[in-house]
């Protein structure tokens, strides 16, 4: 399996690149970076060929791309990729308006080629554990979710609206919103929020609190933020509170860990200690091209998850609930 | 005259009771008034004949024909809120405040959880509120507030659930503040037989507040909210 990657303008395309190295059978046949600096040094690290345009890169033998370029840049990457037949992983979100997104869908199934989001939350070994007792009735009904997703500021590109499309809001709501339509099987209808930049002066937002409900009457509230500071234990968290008729169960990702302390700076470090999601979303997504089938995580589904951070947007804008 | 505190025993922590603070059963028991007597809520129909300027009662018996009375939030009585509010400081900020209550829906805890982060972060500039349908148990709400000190805030709480437990996360530039009552606690254990966050005397009453025209105003601007907004 021959897989190339358009991009590393993201942090993540890091880790997927480390997963496509450590899976038997995979090869990373090439890289395309408009960075040619930072292309020749990825080409070395990872023992593969630079290619610094798309035509060329998207010229040579293989079976899918991984797209991990600035959100702005996912539209042309994918279509570009999708119009010569490679099968797609695109980073999250997939794309900055919903326009965009309906084209990249439109365009992959003209092409019969696979379009999966990178949501890697799904494949996070407690998320998958809680859906398997929810989808038993352990929970009973679900009344509300409550949800998280705070991270550090990424700083670079992701705090320039042109380039990202907007903030944390953007960049941390779409994984929990997916988690939660995942485990319901439903739309949301309503999302209100709140939102605005308090943890520096950047252009663009760095915390969004939303309220939300879905079709069949849960309720959900999602903080997403780029909260977090270099010396905060861990780099974030990603958490789900579901309230049930039944029972109530929280996971947070993130506290799988070991507190290592250290007399220095940063005196208490959270060492991750759960399964890797990236590695396990790759390897998915390998299965998937290999098998010929649909991947469980559609555009659809980013699509949806991208609606929903938009009209959180335009709620805080407006000053009122939006309807979806 | 004597200090008379109106409280609900079971929240009172009775191995910190003072020498001069005294638990009484009636009215008759109020003589010297050197002392805090403490009387048990189920009196508070009684609060009209007890003749003292320092009278204590909990905002969830307090109604506007009290007079001179001082009125006591629940959330200032934790241990912890004093400690909390003192390590705010006033850059923008998130605020997420969450109660699980094994009671159903009080309108009354909410505005004065409402009352007391107003009295802290300003007055609402906007406000949005979301709960559940009435047939489910758990109920659930959720408040969004943003207030005039650049905080945006979620305040959420689940009914009819089979615990207590309060947490409340605070994160600015810089510094975060966390803390949850069932885990920053000096117990672990499997049942909830141990009580905790149990009022002392002093700090209850040191927290009370005549309610003055500003607060009265609040409770005015929130009650209508939730009146208007919630029908569990």
């Amino acid at each position: 399996m021959k897989i190339g990657i358009m991009s590393f303008a993201h942090q993540h395309a890091y880790s997927y690149a480390n997963s496509l190295m450590n899976l038997e059978g995979v090869e990373l046949v090439g890289i395309f970076e408009e960075d040619l600096v930072l292309g020749k040094e990825l080409a070395e690290k990872y023992n593969t060929v630079h290619f610094s345009t798309q035509d060329t890169f998207l010229e040579i033998n293989m079976d899918a791309v991984i797209v991990c370029s600035e959100n702005i840049y996912h539209k042309e990457m994918v279509i570009n990729a999708a119009n010569a037949k490679k099968h797609i992983l695109c980073e999250k979100p997939i794309a900055t308006n919903k326009e965009d997104a309906l084209e990249m869908i439109r365009v992959c199934e003209e092409n019969e080629v696979i379009l999966q989001i990178a949501f890697p939350v799904r494949f996070c070994s407690p998320i998958v554990e809680l859906k398997r007792i929810l989808d038993q009735g352990m929970l009973g009904e679900v009344v509300a979710f409550r949800t998280t997703n705070r991270g550090t500021n990424p700083g670079g590109w992701f705090v320039q609206n042109e380039l990202s499309g907007g903030g944390a809001t953007l960049d941390h709501t779409v994984h929990m919103i997916d988690i939660m339509r995942w485990f319901l099987e439903k739309e949301i209808t309503d999302v209100y929020s709140e939102i605005d930049s308090c943890f520096g002066e950047l252009e663009s937002d760095d915390a969004g609190i939303l309220t939300m409900k879905f079709e069949n009457g849960v309720i959900a509230s999602h903080d997403a933020s780029w909260s977090r500071f270099e010396n905060y234990p861990t780099w974030g968290d990603v958490s789900i509170e579901v309230i049930g008729t039944k029972e109530t169960v929280k996971v947070s990702v993130t506290n799988e860990h070991l507190k290592v302390y250290m007399n220095k700076n940063k005196a208490l470090n959270y060492a991750f200690t759960g399964n890797d999601m990236d590695y396990e979303l790759v390897k998915y997504f390998i299965s998937c091209v290999q098998e010929g089938r649909e991947p469980s995580i559609t555009g659809k589904d980013g699509l949806k998850a991208l609606e929903v951070a938009l009209a959180a947007y335009e709620s805080n804008l407006i000053g009122e609930k939006v309807k979806l | 005259m004597p200090t008379v505190v109106i409280a609900d025993l079971n929240k009172i922590n009775h191995h910190l009771l003072a020498e001069d603070e005294k638990i009484i059963e009636s009215l008759d028991e109020i003589t010297d008034s050197s002392y805090i007597y403490i009387l048990d809520d189920s009196h508070f129909l009684d609060v009209g004949k007890i003749e003292t300027d320092c009278l204590h009662v909990p905002f969830n018996k307090w109604n506007d024909t009290c007079r001179n009375t001082k009125v006591y939030f629940d959330l200032e009585q934790y241990s912890f809120f004093e400690t909390f509010k003192n390590s705010l400081n006033t850059d923008p900020a998130v605020l997420r405040f969450y109660r699980k209550e094994e009671i159903a829906y009080s309108d009354k805890l909410i505005l004065e959880d409402l009352l007391v982060f107003s009295g802290i972060f300003g007055k609402p500039v906007k406000l949005n509120i979301s709960h559940t349908s009435s047939h489910l148990r758990p109920q659930h709400v959720i408040i969004t507030v943003r207030f005039t000190n650049k905080v945006i805030a979620h305040f959420e709480y689940t009914f009819l659930t089979n615990k207590t437990n309060v947490d409340v996360e605070w994160s600015s530039k810089g510094k975060i503040i966390e803390f949850n009552s069932e885990k920053e606690s000096a117990f672990e254990t499997s049942s909830q037989s141990f009580k905790k966050n149990l009022y002392t005397i002093p700090s209850l009453i040191s927290t009370s507040k005549i309610m003055e025209k500003e607060l009265l105003e609040l409770i005015s601007l929130y009650s209508l909210d939730l009146k208007e907004r919630i029908s569990l």
